[in-house]
């Protein structure tokens, strides 16, 4: 099934907007209103125009099983990095007088993987429903 | 006030789940009633009017941040709850050949 | 139709239920979590989007919980797909 060369179009020029705009929420997280879940998700979307573009091209879905994977076990270890500082699981590993710009650093660090692992799972959920409908939009 | 009127959304989500007979009907009344839960548990955040939670230079009244913090989790387990559904009822329906309950209860 | 008045009036009860319970906790209601989030929040986070460090910092516990949930459903899904459709 083609679609309509419009619609191709304007998915190609939006394609790098849509990007942008989803690392622009997830890196100021900290600041501004967004984070995370809600950059991951805009990410997605990004991802999954290109559907419209090419609707006969499958992601490869085990490369991004593993990459989700992964992101989360980066997760794991960099929340479990402040038990080495503070002594404590689950919090910000600089300590809690120290300075404000350091702490940033795990904000910006966790919020970007997150974004990550969100983005990648609703890309490969959808990705599994189009597969199961046989290579049709 | 505002969380009684969200409550009856919830009530209108309760009602298509009892009475729906397809199964995409039953999953979207599940959406509609998550979104009403939302509804009543930011209502109840900002009881007393502010802006959103974000420090600036200003002191201005601000709403209370943990209802919405509490309420990214709920969006996104909504997310995976609808996906897993629509996936059971994509094979539900290969296998039975309907998405009617009345029927499938029938065909067995 | 029978049960439909049944249910009609299970809801209404509900109803009734839900908003006097609301009407009697509207005295309750206190910001003492509120009042300590806005006035420390900024300096034991290093956030100034106080949400953020809600769910970064002190409840990263449900944040993490979360993620492995969205992680295992991915899993179940393409599980569920890849089976055969006869088994079910």
């Amino acid at each position: 099934m083609k679609n309509s060369s419009i619609l191709v179009c304007i998915s190609r020029i939006l394609f790098p907007f849509i990007l942008l705009f989803g690392f622009y929420i997830i890196i100021n997280g900290h600041v501004s209103p967004g984070g995370g879940f809600q950059g991951g998700a805009i990410l997605a979307t990004a991802i999954l125009i290109t559907y419209f573009i090419d609707p006969e091209r499958i992601l490869n879905l085990k490369f991004l099983i593993n990459l989700e994977k992964s992101s989360f076990i980066i997760i794991l270890l960099i929340v479990s990095l402040s038990f080495l500082t503070r002594g404590v699981f689950f919090t910000n590993f600089v300590p809690i007088d120290g300075e404000i710009d350091i702490k940033k650093i795990f904000l910006i660090a966790l919020n970007f993987f997150i974004g990550m692992k969100v983005a990648l799972g609703l890309v490969s959920v959808f990705s599994t429903f189009i597969k199961e409908g046989g290579y049709r939009i | 006030m505002n969380p009684i009127l969200s409550f009856i959304v919830v009530l209108i989500g309760v009602y298509g789940l009892a009475t729906s007979k397809n199964i995409i009907k039953s999953i979207i009344c599940i959406n509609i009633t998550q979104t009403a839960v939302v509804l009543i548990f930011l209502n109840l955040g900002s009881f007393n009017f502010g802006d959103i939670p974000i420090i600036t230079d200003e002191v201005i009244p601000m709403v209370d941040p943990l209802p919405q913090a509490l309420m990214i989790t709920t969006i996104i387990i909504g997310t995976t709850i609808t996906a897993l559904a629509l996936m059971l009822s994509i094979k539900t329906f290969h296998y039975y050949g309907t998405l009617d309950w009345k029927e499938m209860m029938g065909r067995e | 139709m029978t049960r439909k008045i049944f249910l009609i009036a299970m809801l209404t009860s509900i109803f009734i239920l839900f908003s006097a319970s609301i009407f009697k906790s509207e005295k309750y209601l206190n910001d003492f979590s509120k009042s300590y989030y806005l006035s420390n929040g900024f300096y034991e986070t290093g956030s100034k989007n106080i949400v953020t460090g809600i769910y970064l910092d002190y409840r990263l516990f449900d944040s993490i919980f979360e993620a492995s949930i969205l992680l295992i459903v991915v899993s179940g899904i393409i599980f569920i797909s890849t089976r055969d459709d006869k088994i079910l």
